[in-house]
């Protein structure tokens, strides 16, 4: 794919965008805000409101968007040495890409039967996620808006 | 069940040695405080028929844990949209027949015919305190959380009241109270609705080597606290005495609280007054069983795709 020097296809990224977006929804649908501003009375939305249906929506998502972000990443780390780089504000997201993870797997631990974290680090590792995702958003737009890429090469700088 | 066995509040052979229990040791199994300290589920036993709906469990929960009400401020924000009710039981404080922010125990009574018998049963209702607990797993703003010792309690100051946990807890527990708690200082019209209150199974009292007030002043000694395993074991032999039945031990995934009595307790949920703040005792199926097939998709997607990307790389340099 021309944007992405061919380490992304386009199904590929329609893939990410699209688990992404459910990713979003399903993680706003956490929070019992559906119900109350009427979104699960729109006819075919009424799963919104339903907890256990999104928490799995969240986790098969996720589970999505982790495949392509490691395919990704091991294609990027060969081809890294034909001077493909993530750009500066591929760098911002990438590490907030890692962050959610990374706070999403412990928080996916939690829930197994035997996994016990603190109290502090349980609320810790929720607001961490929540943050870094609300970050991660406010990053998008500004890529979008900016013409922002992923990665850079010598080759293609203007 | 042996039609031998007394269905009645009336004092058992085992309330009768509780009785004289009573004083010398508590209801506690010894090495119960090291267990929680060290980060052990503790558990705790119900002998259901040997309670005779006294009420001083009842008293001893508000009086130790009345420092832990809400003391809302009114008038309570105006919510949006309309149709978001607020709860109010701030000037209900007395009401000890149901679950309420300001009553976190209450006694139930089923009353009712069994095996040919007339029976009736109090049962002290709480949290159960769920092993693998859906209110603490799918709290979206970490208020609800699991303490390693099998306590599940709610943070008050960070609990903005969305209501989630009462909504996937089986035995819908926890109580809201609006006009208290974070949700006031974020956007109190369009988000949040209070604090959620329930049993916290005095994890205060626990954390200093006592036992929950409820345990400490039952006359009959019904409940007994102890390591999970321990209590477990306790509770089998207790209904296997009584040619009974548990309710806690497999509900939801497993509880850290057994109930054990002689009458079914499908039949006793029959035969209890059931609504909001009054939960039911009937099977549940464990509401969080997909947790670990959730996850293990979670640990072998990006290997996978690890994998998915390394064959990629090799096809490319072939061609």
């Amino acid at each position: 794919m021309k944007n992405n020097y061919d380490i992304a296809s386009r199904w590929e990224t329609l893939i990410f965008k699209f688990s992404v977006a459910v990713l979003v929804l399903s993680g706003l649908a956490q929070m019992p805000l559906f119900k109350r501003y009427y979104i699960s009375e729109i006819p075919g939305l009424a799963w919104t409101a339903d907890f256990h249906f999104n928490h799995i929506l969240h986790h098969v998502a996720a589970a999505v968007l982790l495949f392509v972000l490691f395919r990704w990443s091991v294609i990027y780390l060969r081809t890294k040495k034909h001077g493909i780089r993530l750009s500066i504000s591929g760098w911002i997201r990438t590490g907030l890409f890692a962050t959610i993870i990374i706070t999403g797997l412990l928080r996916a631990l939690k829930n197994l039967p035997g996994f016990y974290f603190s109290p502090l680090a349980t609320t810790s590792i929720i607001w961490i996620h929540l943050t870094a995702s609300a970050l991660l958003g406010v990053a998008a737009i500004y890529a979008y808006f900016a013409a922002g890429k992923y990665l850079t090469h010598p080759n293609f700088s203007k | 069940m042996k039609q031998k066995k007394s269905f009645s509040g009336n004092i058992s052979r085992r309330g009768f040695l509780g009785l004289a229990a009573a004083g010398l040791a508590g209801a506690m199994m010894p090495g119960t405080a090291g267990a929680a300290r060290r980060g052990e589920e503790i558990a705790t036993l119900l002998d259901i028929e040997s309670c005779i709906n006294c009420g001083q469990c009842v008293q001893a929960c508000r009086e130790v844990n009345g420092h832990k009400y809400p003391e809302p401020e009114k008038p309570f924000p105006e919510m949006f949209p309309a149709r978001v009710k607020t709860e109010d039981w701030s000037e209900k404080r007395d009401i000890s027949d149901r679950l309420t922010p300001y009553n976190w125990l209450y006694i139930q009574t089923s009353r009712g015919h069994y095996n040919g018998r007339d029976f009736e049963i109090h049962i002290p209702r709480r949290c159960l305190h769920c092993q693998n607990p859906p209110c603490a797993n799918l709290c979206p703003w970490g208020a609800a959380v699991r303490e390693t010792n099998g306590i599940v309690r709610i943070n008050d100051r960070i609990c903005l009241g969305g209501g989630k946990c009462r909504d996937v807890c089986p035995w819908l527990i926890p109580q809201r109270q609006t006009g208290v708690g974070m949700y006031l200082d974020l956007m109190p019209r369009f988000a949040g609705n209070g604090v959620m209150y329930k049993c916290d199974r005095c994890y205060d009292r626990i954390a200093l080597g006592k036992i929950p007030a409820c345990i400490e002043v039952c006359p009959m000694q019904l409940q007994t606290i102890g390591p999970r395993e321990s209590i477990l074991r306790q509770a089998r032999e207790l209904a296997q005495d009584l040619d009974g039945y548990i309710y806690g031990d497999v509900e939801n995934g497993g509880t850290n609280t057994f109930y054990v009595s002689p009458v079914p307790f499908e039949v006793l949920s029959d035969n209890i007054v059931k609504g909001p703040g009054r939960p039911h005792l009937e099977y549940v199926e464990n509401t969080m069983a997909r947790s670990e097939l959730l996850t293990a998709a979670l640990i072998t997607a990006p290997l996978a795709g690890a994998a998915a990307g390394l064959l990629s790389l090799k096809a490319k340099k072939k061609s």
